[in-house]
């Protein structure tokens, strides 16, 4: 390859090779004109391609971090998840976040605006905001034993939903599942929730007051905040059979709001707490007879242990040596009887016919299958 | 000194873009190139080193190229270019090391090198004609592209370097060779009539537009005139008849 020297500079020379290029080489004292055979050719620097992520990278950066900080600290804990709404008679809904922190904490009747003013929920997380509000509200007296929670949790995300249901059941469960009765799902049509009611998965777990010693200390206590929400809220929903939010319901005389004193719950129900009375049963006389364990029809107050002779030839005598069982039953068991007999014939005719009556019979009943 | 790099600074970045003063510069830094280069030959370059110095130089400009704010101080850059390049060099060189130079004396009586006793047959008249004649055609032909705004460093930069580029251009260079009169349009008009090239040679012409100023300066060497330069450019019509047919 030859080249012609085309532009001479002092530190290079433009040379022009045989098949059309112009390059740059070392001028080794070349005169513009000058054929050559060989050249050093100038190096010209990698064109760096413009970074064009350079001026960008600063931004990608504080992206990728305000990605991480909202999708992984804020979004959990600071935006709206679901909602939570507690149903004593003060009704109150919380707003919580995905990692159960509250949000915001509104009433949503009278009552539950006085639970909770003056209740800062700020930081809390739910399981602890809901604790404390319980606690509020038997403290302002609001709930008393025997009383209904009623929760509803809603949120777009059923298994968040489904998890929070069972946690907040449980935990409320665990402290005050004794005296209190807490139902999940509440009924939403009395006072209509922001939320949509259809999501409200509604789990009636009965847990039936039941009556032991702690009731009855608790009485006067249930009786005093009876009074005060007989005065404060006369329209505790304890009439409206269909509710039965604070009212586990079915309480017949469960009047009015006067009749709150009265406990005396039944078909017995006389005014009288008769809780010393534990002669339950149809043979309840007052007389609490333990000592009679003699129960059943032939109850006679004299519990016939060594009588073992059951059955219908009951006749106290327990028989074990007669063992002739069935209709033939003379006491005598004639084994011989059987065997001897002349009419085999016709005693496997018997057994045969039997045996067609009994495929007849399946035949019968095929056809009523058909039948029907 | 600061003050000092800040100005070389400067004015190395005028001598990327600006060929005049990129020779301003090397012309200025002569000496710091002539004694860069010494540390590494050792003697002066005038002792028969003068190849030396030249690399140097244009390794010189090629840190001037290169050179990258980034980068720290420009001279010791430029110190560090200029002894890769010199090593770069003495390794190139290292294959004709066991050639016999024409300049070690011939070893008979009259210690004459050997240079010397090799009948010369160069017409050096007639060479020196032929270099005069290409001289005036190079310097006729720089004039015509200095009227399109275009200097021989500029086609040198925009010279395509990949060979399918360059097959482009040469397509483009059939097709106009094959049509005349575009030729002449571009002489009249001072414009490359780039639609018809680009539809008659099938060029994009994108990559033609990358590459105008050589293809000004190709298509101006197949005008009329320039009979050494196309003389010289043997190469591409076989080349491009080959690749054509």
């Amino acid at each position: 390859m030859k080249y012609l020297v085309m532009e001479v500079h002092p530190a290079y020379a433009v040379v022009l090779d045989e098949e059309g290029r112009f390059l740059k080489a070392a001028n080794l004292r070349y005169q513009v004109g000058d054929t050559v055979p060989s050249i050093v050719e100038l190096r010209t620097p990698h064109k760096a391609a413009p970074a064009l992520w350079k001026p960008l990278s600063g931004f990608a950066g504080l992206a990728a971090c305000l990605c991480l900080v909202f999708f992984g600290y804020y979004q959990p804990n600071y935006t709206a998840y679901g909602t939570l709404r507690i149903q004593i008679n003060p009704d109150v809904e919380m707003t919580v976040s995905r990692t159960d922190r509250v949000l915001d904490l509104e009433g949503l009747n009278a009552d539950g605006e006085d639970l909770i003013e003056g209740y800062s929920y700020q930081g809390k997380n739910r399981e602890t905001a809901a604790n404390e509000l319980v606690e509020r509200a038997i403290h302002m007296g609001f709930l008393s034993d025997g009383d209904t929670i009623s929760i509803t949790v809603s949120s777009d995300d059923a298994d968040w939903q489904a998890q929070e249901e069972a946690q907040i059941q449980a935990q409320l469960e665990e402290r005050y599942g004794e005296t209190i009765v807490i139902q999940l799902g509440g009924d939403t049509q009395q006072q209509p929730a922001p939320t949509p009611a259809d999501d409200a998965e509604e789990v009636v777990i009965p847990v039936a007051p039941t009556p032991d010693p702690t009731e009855e200390e608790a009485a006067p206590d249930s009786g005093s905040a009876g009074v005060t929400a007989g005065s404060g809220a006369g329209s505790r929903p304890n009439t409206n059979g269909a509710t039965g939010n604070t009212n586990t319901g079915q309480r017949p005389n469960a009047g009015g709001a006067a009749n709150d004193d009265d406990t005396d719950y039944g078909p017995s129900a006389d005014g009288v707490t008769g809780y010393d009375d534990t002669d339950y049963g149809p043979n309840a006389d007052g007389v609490t007879n333990y000592d009679d364990t003699d129960y059943g029809p032939s109850a006679d107050g004299v519990t016939d242990y060594e009588n073992t002779d059951y059955g219908p030839n009951s006749d106290g005598i327990t028989n074990y040596g007669d063992t002739d069982y069935g209709p033939y039953t003379d006491g005598i068991t004639d084994y011989e009887d059987r065997g001897d007999d002349d009419d085999d014939g016709q005693d496997n005719d018997d057994d045969q016919d039997d045996d067609d009556g009994d495929s007849q019979d399946t035949d019968d009943d095929r056809d009523d299958d058909g039948d029907d | 000194m600061v003050r000092t790099e800040h100005s070389i600074v400067g004015q190395v970045y005028a001598a990327k873009t600006d060929p005049k003063a990129a020779d301003a510069l090397i012309g200025q830094y002569l000496g710091f190139i002539r004694s860069e280069t010494v540390k590494f030959i050792h003697t002066a370059p005038e002792n028969g080193h003068e190849d030396e110095l030249s690399i140097a130089m244009m390794a010189f400009y090629e840190a001037v190229l290169s050179y990258e704010k980034s980068r720290g101080a420009f001279l010791p850059y430029a110190a560090r270019a200029i002894k890769n390049r010199l090593v770069d060099y003495y390794r190139m060189e290292k294959r004709h090391r066991n050639v016999t130079s024409l300049h070690t004396p011939s070893g008979d009586d009259e210690d004459r090198p050997i240079l010397e006793t090799i009948p010369d047959t160069r017409d050096e008249i007639d060479a020196f004609e032929i270099r005069t004649a290409s001289q005036q055609e190079i310097q006729e032909f720089g004039a015509q592209l200095a009227g399109f705004g275009i200097s021989f460093s500029d086609v040198a930069d925009n010279c395509p370097k990949q060979e399918r580029t360059l097959d482009a251009c040469r397509r483009v260079l059939d097709y106009a060779r094959a049509n005349p009169e575009l030729l002449d349009r571009l002489v009249e008009t001072g414009r490359l009539p780039m639609n018809e090239l680009a539809v008659g040679s099938g060029t994009d012409k994108k990559t033609m537009e990358r590459h105008r100023k050589y293809l000004v300066a190709i298509l101006l060497a197949f005008t009329n005139g320039y009979e050494i330069i196309r003389g010289h450019l043997c190469r591409i019509a076989p080349g491009k008849r080959g690749g054509a047919t």
